[in-house]
């Protein structure tokens, strides 16, 4: 399908806070309770629609675990957003978040655009998170708050969207270098402006990617 | 550590095949070095350069040497019959060959590989890899130094072929692997080195470019392509984790961590060879859509693996020593039975979906996984499950089991699947809508009520467990939704209790409109609930206008007629409508019309006693119908007669007589009106004159109806007479169409207020008449020949006759003796006389003509009764003209007689005699009734009455004869008048029967009584006398006298009884044919009681 932009995202957090379930939901519309742990990275994608253009997500969704840590770390490069996950349920959870934040600020391209998720507000009886908490976290380190259920689909969609739209915005403020992939984002075929093999190619292209 | 996290089974058996002996002795110790697979061959190169391969049967087998020093890879094209080769032909000389493999089978045994072309490298450095795009227009070949070349043009024939350079040396060290993928517009080269990872785009000459690049690298074989799974992934393993790769950048991973020995793919399932030591490996095969492993074990290994092909459904792993391993997936069956029994339902589902299972192995699935769940208690995750399952499992299974936990919310969601998805049953159905009720999910119901995409299959079943839950406006709604009017209707009707006759008249509406509607039934159905509701209607309504007119656009409007009797507000109209274009059998429906216009017509007259708007109207209406009506074949005059009666409708009696043809009651009608307008006289004499042309007998009816005696409750009342000029045109017409006789005219005149004058005219033409000097004349005759014949009896009875005949009346021969003499002076001889009489007291010449007279007597008729009967009738039926005279013949016969009488002749006429005796008062009446009428008579100036009442039977004979109608009618009609007109008759019997006609008349007038009697005792003694035929008749038929005067001497009769013929009066009360008839047709006359 052709589209105008694909933006590459990428979900963060600790295991369990249900960061697949969130791209199920997203990508499938659909909750499954049982969810197999992720092993290493899975993907997903769906289009979306911004502003009347077509938008591919891509989608990585990361494992949460400390052992796939080194995997997951290659995956910010080309990362457009980053959706930082936590579990209102669990403290230790938003507790890591400041852990993932400077991971991903290490890895990633410093326009990344980053939205702080605090999942599983359905279970609100539960929560250990207050909403306040997150709000204030996000204010401080400049990124987009946000509360969802991925088994209600509460907030699923916008939280998605809205990092698209951020991301889009970033675009056409001329934030990101649009033609570098590395910045996660890619101009469709048939909208690209320049030919989209001019920038790599010659031995400059080797170089780079020997590089980093 | 990371093996721990995802599922794993063993769905794989890894065993060693016995059978690779052969190829252990073909390499002759050589090492394997490279293999490739496809086209139901396994292909595998050695370090000499020898190529063998493996069939199908595990037959092994050398193909010859294609490189002399050794093969590095090769690949086996998929969409042709070539194999390549890369390999060492000398030291430092590199070649990629091409090998048709087609004659391979032709000779198994001396198979070569057939040279099609090489192609000779331009560098020593040893390459590592090589790729050929299937289309055969590209060749990559990736050196040990990091070099990578790119081959342009038919590579299989070395011809035009342009040689570039993709990579360059760099750190990225020597390249592992190199493959090609196809997309729909572009060709995309993969690329792995130890260091890196590249995808180029290759689709354009000398335009080739880099897409992407990655660190870190993999090692020989460790890379691999998905071809053909649903997402095409370049996949590259890594010590921490095995990598995915699309063209449009990186893809998932998975975490296999290992030093990664080898990757191989095929049938979804990832082959990872991890290198645990020198001699260990770990084996693990992973199944990259469903996310588990499906194999995973620890084998050591003499020998390190170097080829792995995936063929006939295995996969065939060789070692360098030529050992062959085989992995062999265990069937479906077993797999499933793994996860069921180790309760992994998602994982069985997602396999057998990706495995396209059909709908029935998913359901039993489905079904499995429902009942672990409900079996763990997770009652709402079971039903989710049973809900995949409807149409393919029995529904009672899943409802059966929620109906014991009464999960009713459970049962709910299951029950609104299996009705989203139609597969619902009645019982189904029901048992939703009671969930939904007991639940009180009031909006669910609405919706399911409301929203045109539900349907139910069975909307009826619905309307009924609505209707029994007391939900009427659900049902109606539904029932609405559904079209079905009639339960609609049904609805409305019965359940809801003051249901809103806008809805009411809607659904009538649409039933009526409705073409599947069965409306007939429908209406027919609830028409009495719907008369009853119509009832409390305003009739004046609007909605009660529409509802007449639906009722009229039915198409069983003459069906619901019946329905609406006594509703004349509703009936009138749909009868009015269906008169409007009435079918032949609407008769009876047109009758009703009539019969509902003659209520509301009288109820009006009873209203306000003058002339109403309305009631013209009514009236118009009336006599348009009146009008329309008898087209209709079916029409029934006589009803229509009858309901005009009973209501008093005159016009109606008028032109229902008309149409009957019953002018007398006509006339009868028109008389009573004349009476109370006195304008109405020209009507009364208009009918006359319009209908007596065809039935002059109506001028006598006429005559009858002016000359009604007034009775008591009229006379108070102002009667208008009869104007002069009508009774003289109705005397006259009397008179000139010979219909009556004068005297029972003036006999009746008498009795009524008529004036005199307007009778002179009448008078004077009468006696002006001629034949009264010819009755005399005749009368004359008679009594002459009376009186000869009364001598002649004197003379025989008291003067000597003498017998002076000579001859013998038989033999006609002179008379001897012995001789008998009869008084008729015939003489016989005593011998002829035995021979030829039948009976020795009767004279034989004689007895003959005295049969003829004596007729009824005759033994024969007595005898055949019946047969006499019968023939009456037949013969009634056929004279038409003269029925009168068969009527009088039979008569005579004796066939009106009693038959007790007829067989005891003389005890019969005993009693006859006594009978006389006491009917004598009413004689009495009657002789001074006529003595009363004798001075009228004389006053009135009749000299001589007898012979006037003899040509009065005459003429009545006369005029009987020529009458069109039966004889059978005309005595229909005699009874129908009499009782109507004979309590004020003066002479009733005159009417009545003929004969008494004879008598009465005679009676009254002593003078003429004589002569009377004489002429008719002639007839029944005296043979010789010749009287009219029509006299005779009409006496003979006079049975008490024929009887009487058989036995007796009637002249001794004349001494007992004063005057014979008073006997004929009582007498002709049992012998009136006509008093008795039963073949009177009463349906002639509706009035007639």
């Amino acid at each position: 399908m052709s589209y105008a932009y694909l933006f590459k995202y990428i979900i963060i957090g600790d295991t369990g806070v249900g960061k697949s379930c969130l791209l199920l939901q997203f990508t499938d519309k659909r909750f499954q309770p049982v969810h197999d742990l992720t092993i290493g990275v899975e993907f997903g994608a769906r289009m979306i629609t911004i502003d009347g253009k077509q938008i591919k997500l891509q989608i990585w969704d990361t494992a949460g675990q400390e052992a796939f840590r080194s995997i997951t770390r290659s995956y910010y490069r080309g990362a457009a957003g980053a959706l930082l996950v936590y579990d209102i349920t669990r403290r230790d959870t938003f507790n890591h978040l400041t852990t993932w934040l400077e991971d991903a600020r290490q890895h990633s391209n410093s326009n990344m655009v980053i939205m702080l998720i605090g999942n599983k507000s359905d279970l609100d009886a539960r929560r250990e998170v207050k909403k306040e908490e997150g709000e204030v976290f996000a204010r401080e380190h400049g990124l987009i708050f946000m509360e969802t259920s991925a088994k209600t689909a509460a907030n699923v969609e916008e939280a998605f969207i809205n990092t698209a739209k951020e991301i889009y915005e970033k675009i056409q403020e001329g934030v990101f270098d649009i033609n570098n992939e590395a910045n996660g984002i890619k101009i469709g075929p048939q909208h690209s402006p320049t030919n989209p093999q001019s920038p790599a190619g010659g031995p400059g292209s080797s170089q780079g990617s020997g590089c980093c | 550590m990371s093996f721990f996290q995802c599922r794993r089974f063993q769905f794989f058996d890894l065993e060693r095949v016995d059978r690779d002996l052969s190829i252990k002795e073909n390499l002759k110790g050589y090492e394997i070095q490279c293999g490739a697979s496809g086209r139901g061959r396994i292909f595998l190169g050695d370090s000499e350069g020898y190529v063998h391969s493996i069939s199908r049967q595990l037959d092994a087998l050398t193909l010859g040497r294609t490189h002399p020093n050794g093969i590095i890879q090769m690949q086996q094209m998929k969409q042709s019959a070539i194999l390549a080769t890369l390999g060492v032909d000398a030291p430092d000389v590199f070649c990629v060959k091409f090998w048709d493999e087609n004659l391979l089978d032709i000779e198994a045994s001396k198979s070569q590989l057939l040279l099609k072309k090489e192609i000779k490298l331009s560098r020593t450095v040893a390459p590592t890899c090589f790729a050929v795009h299937e289309n055969l227009q590209l060749l990559c070949v990736g050196f040990s130094d990091g070099l990578l070349q790119l081959y342009r043009g038919e590579v299989t024939r070395n011809r035009n072929l342009k040689l570039r350079t993709l990579m360059f040396n760099g750190d990225h060290g020597k390249f592992t692997g190199l493959f090609f993928k196809a997309l729909d517009l572009s060709v995309i080269l993969f690329a792995s080195s130890t260091q890196s990872v590249f995808s180029f785009d290759v689709t354009n000459k000398d335009r080739e470019a880099k897409i992407q690049g990655d660190n870190p690298g993999c090692n020989l074989n460790c890379s691999c392509y998905t071809d053909g799974a649903s997402e095409d992934h370049f996949i590259v393993g890594r010590s921490d984790a095995v990598y995915c790769y699309t063209h449009e950048g990186k893809g998932p991973c998975y975490g296999f961590d290992g030093d990664k020995h080898m990757l191989h793919y095929f049938r979804g399932y990832l082959l990872i060879i991890t290198n645990i030591s020198i001699e260990n490996c770990s084996m693990t095969v992973f199944d990259c859509n469903n996310k588990f492993v499906a194999f995973s074990s620890n084998i050591s290994m003499a020998e390190p693996i170097r080829v792995a092909a995936g063929e006939w459904g295995c996969l065939f792993l060789i070692t360098s020593d030529g050992s062959v391993w085989q992995l062999k997936e265990k069937d479906w069956q077993t797999k499933m039975g793994v996860f069921y029994k180790k309760n992994h339902y998602d994982l069985a589902i997602k396999v057998a979906k990706s495995n396209n299972i059909d709908a029935d192995g998913m359901a039993d699935i489905f079904r499995l996984y429902g009942d672990h769940l409900y079996a763990k208690g997770d009652l709402d995750g079971a039903i989710r499950q049973y809900c995949k399952t409807v149409g393919k499992l029995e529904a009672s299974y899943v409802v059966r089991q929620y109906l014991d936990a009464s999960r009713i919310m459970n049962l709910l969601e299951y029950l609104e699947v299996v009705h989203s998805t139609g597969y619902a049953t009645p019982d189904l159905t029901t048992l939703l809508l009671n969930c939904l009720t007991k639940l009180k999910l009031h909006d669910k119901i609405e919706h399911y009520v409301q929203d045109p995409s539900c349907h139910f299959l069975e909307p009826e079943t619905a309307i009924q467990v609505f209707r029994r839950g007391g939900m009427s406006k659900q049902a109606y709604k539904l029932a609405e939704k559904h079209h079905l009017y009639g339960s609609a209707l049904q609805i409305l009707l019965e359940d809801i209790k003051d249901p809103s006759r806008e809805e009411v008249y809607n659904i009538l509406e649409k039933i009526v409109l409705d073409q599947n509607a069965d409306a007939e039934a429908i209406l027919k159905r609830f028409g009495n609930s719907l008369v009853h509701l119509v009832g409390q209607v305003d009739s004046r309504s609007d909605g009660w206008k529409k509802i007449v007119r639906l009722l009229c656009e039915s198409p069983a409007k003459r069906d619901l007629v019946e329905l609406f009797i006594g509703r004349k507000e509703i009936l009138i109209p749909l009868l009015e409508n269906i008169c409007q274009e009435f079918q032949t059998n609407d008769g009876p429906l047109m009758n009703l019309l009539l019969e509902a216009y003659l209520i509301q017509w009288s109820a009006s007259n009873m209203a306000d006693e003058g002339e109403s708007e309305g009631d013209s109207a009514v009236n118009e209406k009336i006599l348009a119908l009146l009008s329309k009506a008898p087209n209709c074949q079916s029409w029934d005059w006589a009803r229509a007669l009858f309901a005009c009666k009973k209501a008093g409708y005159t016009r109606g009696e008028i032109i229902a007589y008309e149409k009957k043809g019953l002018h007398n009651d006509l006339l009868a009608i028109r008389y009573a009106d004349a009476q109370k307008t006195p304008s109405s006289w020209t009507c009364f004499i208009e009918t006359c004159r319009k209908y007596a042309r065809s039935k002059p007998s109506l001028w006598k009816d006429a005559f009858y109806l002016i000359t009604l005696p007034t009775n008591e409750s009229s006379q108070n009342q102002e009667v208008s007479q009869c104007p002069e000029a009508i009774v003289e045109e109705i005397l006259s017409k009397l008179l000139e169409e010979n219909l009556m006789e004068p005297l029972p005219i003036i006999d009746r005149l008498c009795k009524t207020r008529i004036k005199l004058g307007s009778v002179r005219s009448f008078l004077t033409k009468v006696l002006d008449r001629k034949d009264i000097e010819e009755d005399e004349k005749t009368c004359k005759k008679l009594q002459e020949e009376t009186s000869a014949v009364r001598r002649h009896i004197e003379n025989i009875r008291n003067k000597p006759s003498l017998f002076q005949g000579s001859r013998c009346n038989a033999c006609q021969q002179k008379l001897d003796f012995p001789s008998v003499h009869f008084l008729c002076l015939h003489s016989f001889h005593q011998q002829c006389f035995d021979s030829f009489a039948e009976d020795e007291r009767q004279c034989p010449v004689c007895w003959s003509k005295n049969k003829n007279i004596l007729g009824p007597e005759l033994p024969e008729i007595k005898l055949n009764r019946a047969a006499l009967d019968a023939d009456f009738k037949m013969k009634l039926g056929t004279a038409k003209s003269n029925a009168f005279s068969v009527l009088a013949d039979f008569f005579s016969k004796g066939i009106f007689r009693d038959e007790q009488v007829r067989q005891n002749h003389p005890s019969g006429s005993r009693k006859f005699v006594e009978k006389l005796k006491t009917y004598q008062p009413q004689v009495e009446e009657v002789k001074t009734e006529g003595r009363l009428r004798l001075k009228e008579g004389t006053k009135s100036g009749f000299s001589k009455p007898a012979s006037v009442t003899v040509t009065s039977i005459e003429s009545y004979l006369e005029s009987v004869k020529p009458e069109t109608e039966s004889a059978r009618d005309f005595g229909a009609r005699m009874t129908a008048t009499a009782p109507a007109l004979s309590s004020s008759m003066p002479f009733p019997r005159v009417q009545v029967s003929g004969s008494g006609s004879v008598t009465q008349p005679a009676k009254s007038n002593i003078g003429s009584l004589k002569a009377s009697q004489k002429s008719n005792e002639q007839k029944v003694i005296v043979e010789s006398t010749t009287v009219h035929r029509s006299i005779a008749e009409a006496a003979a038929s006079t049975t008490t006298r024929a009887s009487t005067g058989k036995n007796m001497n009637p002249f001794e009769d004349e001494e007992d009884t004063s005057n014979p013929f008073l006997s004929s009066v009582p007498a002709q009360k049992s012998s009136n044919p006509f008093e008795e008839d039963d073949d009177y047709d009463s349906s002639l006359n509706p009035f007639a009681e």
